[in-house]
């Protein structure tokens, strides 16, 4: 299936841009672009950020329906921005809930300057085990590859 | 125990309790203030450490020079693109370049801290700075390749406001950092003196407390002690003891209680008291029982005879005495103290019936004597009068004339002795003495001396008066007992004396309302041993005793004599000792009297000859109508003579009679009887006489 998926990328790669290269422990890579993520299951939640002003609505997919669409289903993985930052996350630390892969703010595409295209995002406002610096530390913005680790 | 504990009340324990407890409030709130401040510090803490624990920031100092950082990647991808390379890596570097900007930007509107550089200069510089180099490079890729050297020139310009902003946001984290350490150090070390006092006080009242409890553990052991003294007193004891409690249950018995209840402990213990002892209803005042309501009261502790109501439905006679006391708390109780006197009670019975046996006996033998006496002043009186007729009217030789002597002086002297043991009888009932009459005194005494005389002087003895205040004093008094007095007194000196004087000394003593008549008869006989001074005082005593007898009598005169004292309200004393004489003195109560003229007095009887009479004897004894007919007619008088009442009345109906002699008791119709029919009969009789 994967195969299959990475055909279709690389067919329709030139019509639509990759946003996000996840790859397996064992050094597969499965490329995302933003139909393929939006097709997938949907998460909306509206919250404020530290980075933000006022309420704010993500949408994407979860995290964790990503990684397993990549084939990782545990273990720890890097997650990598477009200046080179990355952030370790355990898969025992997700839900099905969040961490979101945010495609939309506030129903729009959203790009580089706004912290786009891609922005791993929590529902911050839902309780104080959000409000932590791990958390933050893992809300990657302008987010590009996800790397399983062995 | 009630007594112990209230003279505690004043003792340094208990003070010290009341001082505690005094204060046990004021300590209380100021622990629970101390507490309330405690925990208000230490939520103020939590919130702190919940601050420091979720980051309600970014990492800010990460931020910021992470602006810085990306500044520089941009000037390098900018010194490094040529205007004919392409240009998407270098609007991809202003992209990431300018957002941070922008994040950074927006952060700072709502950071407290680093809020105040948004408007300082460096800050603007980099906003309009950034902003020149976004116009710069947000053009088509023709335009951007000649902007190139505009745009480093930008970027050149910012690198210097960035770094002095980096700077003063990077001081005051540190400033704002080392406030919060600092503030949280204060409120640690408020806390921590809140507590160290908090600590001190419970510690300083547990101390006291403990101290306090030490002294109380003691004080119960010893209260311990005195109350295992007291039971084991109790469990000794011979006596029962009941404590009643409020409602008049049951608290406590001893051992000798249950024995004396006749039930056990679990039988009696919570019981009504009244189920257990049959109270008297007037004994323990009912009416007035208790306030308390006890079902007995405690009115003074005197002994109180109750029953014990055994199991059996019998009761025991028991001894009861009740003493109240208190709880500790304060509820009144009753002690009751049981002693089982059934075995008493069977001696006192027994007792009283052999006393009354011989108190029965005693009277029936006195009343056997006045009887008998009674009996034998009849017959004797008879032999006298026989005696007397004879003399008189016969003429007896010398020798008859002596025999017939000494029978008339035995006849008297029975008589005498009949007489003497009949006034003992009457003198021992309840019998009045004769009716007080006002007589001379001195003339009593005198007319004693003279008629006691002739007895005296068969002993060779002298009778002297000596009663100079008694010369024309008059009393009011029983004479004839006075005068019986003196006569045994003077009679018992002149029998025990030989050759000797008897003295007879009397005098007045204290004032006209309680004048005393005292009087002293001395003799100098052989006088009386000390041991026998009072036995002289009973009846049938006499000194000496057997064959060789000097005297002689019943020797009921003296006791005679001490019981008509007495009767008159006076006492009747000897002082005497062996070869030393005697004296018998008394002293009786007689108040002054009148004198009466000499005509007043009755006359006395003329010795001459009576006029004869006609007279009725009425007697059923044949001897005494015998005697008294002869005796009569010896006087010269008239006598008709009668059995009974009945034939009396029929005589008296047919001839009015001078006089009737009437006996009382008489078979058929008796004296009265007939004394009342012939009065009925009208006044036929000129005088009737009743002996």
């Amino acid at each position: 299936m994967s195969v299959i998926l990475m055909l279709l990328a690389g067919t329709m790669s030139q019509a639509q841009d990759v946003l996000l290269r996840v790859t397996t422990p064992n050094g597969q890579e499965v490329a995302f672009d933003r139909a393929t993520l939006e097709s997938l299951p949907q998460i909306s939640f509206e919250t404020s950020t530290i980075w933000t002003e006022g309420k704010v609505r993500f949408a994407g997919p979860a995290l964790l329906t990503v990684l397993r669409k990549a084939g990782i289903t545990a273990g720890k993985v890097e997650l990598w921005a477009l200046n080179d930052y990355f952030a370790d996350l355990d898969l025992a630390d997700l839900t099905e809930g969040w961490p979101i892969i945010a495609t939309r703010r506030d129903g729009a595409p959203f790009g580089v300057r706004d912290n786009g295209p891609l922005w791993l995002v929590y529902p911050y406002d839902r309780g104080t085990e959000f409000a932590d610096e791990g958390i933050y530390a893992a809300s990657v913005w302008q987010l590009v590859a996800v790397v399983g680790l062995p | 125990m009630a007594d112990e504990a209230g003279s505690g009340a004043a003792s340094p324990l208990a003070r010290r309790l009341r001082w505690l407890q005094d204060r046990l409030w004021s300590i209380t709130i100021v622990v629970l203030v101390g507490i309330g401040v405690l925990i208000a510090i230490g939520y103020t803490i939590s919130l702190r450490l919940d601050d420091a624990r979720s980051a309600q920031t970014d990492n800010t100092t990460w931020l910021v020079a992470q602006t810085e950082v990306e500044l520089l990647k941009l000037d390098i991808v900018l010194g490094t693109t040529r205007p004919q390379a392409a240009l998407t890596p270098l609007r991809e570097a202003v992209d990431i370049y300018l957002s941070r900007i922008a994040t950074v930007d927006r952060y700072m509107a709502r950071a407290p801290v680093l809020g105040v550089l948004q408007g300082g200069d460096d800050w603007q510089r980099v906003l309009e700075g950034s902003e020149r180099l976004r116009r710069l490079i947000d053009v088509p890729d023709a335009l951007l390749a000649m902007n190139l050297p505009a745009a480093r020139h930008e970027t050149a310009a910012l690198r210097r406001p960035m770094r002095q902003f980096a700077l003063q946001a990077l001081a005051l984290q540190i400033e704002a950092a080392t406030r919060s350490r600092e503030s949280l150090a204060d409120l640690l070390t408020g806390s921590a003196l809140v507590g160290i006092t908090l600590i001190l006080l419970l510690l300083s009242t547990a101390w006291m407390l403990r101290s306090l409890g030490d002294r109380l553990r003691l004080r119960h052991a010893e209260a311990a002690r005195a109350r295992s003294n007291l039971e084991s007193l109790l469990a000794a004891t011979g006596d029962g003891v009941i404590v009643i409690g409020p409602g008049g249950h049951v608290r406590g018995v001893n051992a000798a209680a249950t024995r004396l209840l006749g039930r056990p402990d679990s039988a009696v213990i919570g019981q009504p008291v009244a189920r257990l002892l049959a109270l008297p209803a007037g004994g323990l005042r009912e009416g007035a029982l208790d306030p308390a309501g006890m079902g007995i009261d405690a009115p003074d502790e005197r002994r109180v005879e109750v029953g014990v109501l055994l199991p059996d439905g019998t009761e025991r006679p028991t001894e009861l005495v009740i003493a109240a006391g208190q709880d500790t708390d304060g509820a009144p109780l009753r002690f009751l103290f049981l002693q089982d006197v059934s075995e008493q009670r069977r001696h006192e019975t027994s007792l009283r019936a052999a006393r009354d046996a011989a108190v029965q006996a005693a009277e029936a033998k006195t009343r056997f004597l006045a009887m008998m006496s009674h009996e034998m002043r009849t017959p004797l009186n008879g032999v006298i009068a026989a005696l007397d007729i004879l003399m008189r009217t016969a003429r007896p030789n010398r020798k008859q004339q002596r025999f017939l002597e000494i029978a008339e002086r035995a006849a008297a002297s029975a008589l005498d002795q009949v007489n003497d043991v009949l006034e003992l009888a009457r003198l021992g009932d309840d019998s009045v003495l004769e009716a007080a009459t006002d007589f001379d005194m001195a003339a009593l005494l005198r007319d004693l001396a003279e008629e006691m005389a002739p007895l005296a002087a068969r002993h060779g003895n002298s009778i002297t008066v000596e009663a100079p205040d008694l010369a024309g004093v008059w009393l009011h008094g029983p004479r004839r007992s006075l005068k019986r007095v003196l006569t045994n007194l003077v009679g018992n000196a002149a029998k025990f004396t030989q050759n000797g004087a008897i003295t007879l000394r009397a005098g007045l003593a204290g004032g006209a309302r309680d004048q005393m008549l005292t009087v002293e008869v001395v003799d100098t006989g052989a006088g009386i041993a000390a041991d026998r001074l009072e036995t002289i005082f009973d009846p049938f005593e006499r000194l000496e005793t057997g064959y060789d007898r000097a005297t002689e009598g019943t020797g009921l005169g003296l006791g005679i004599a001490r019981r008509m004292v007495e009767r008159m309200g006076g006492t009747l004393g000897v002082s005497s000792a062996p070869g030393q004489g005697s004296v018998f003195r008394f002293a009786v109560p007689l108040p002054p009297g009148t004198p009466v003229a000499p005509g007043d007095r009755a006359p006395l009887p003329d010795e001459g000859v009576l006029p004869a009479q006609e007279i009725l004897i009425v007697e059923d004894n044949p001897t005494n109508r015998l005697v008294l007919r002869e005796m009569l007619r010896h006087l010269g008088q008239n006598v008709t003579e009668a059995a009974d009442g009945a034939e009396a009345v029929a005589l008296a109906r047919l001839y009015p009679f001078d006089l009737i002699l009437m006996d009382i008791s008489m078979p058929g119709m008796d004296g009265l009887t007939a004394t009342r029919a012939i009065r009925a009969g009208g006044p036929r009789v000129r005088r009737a006489s009743s002996p």
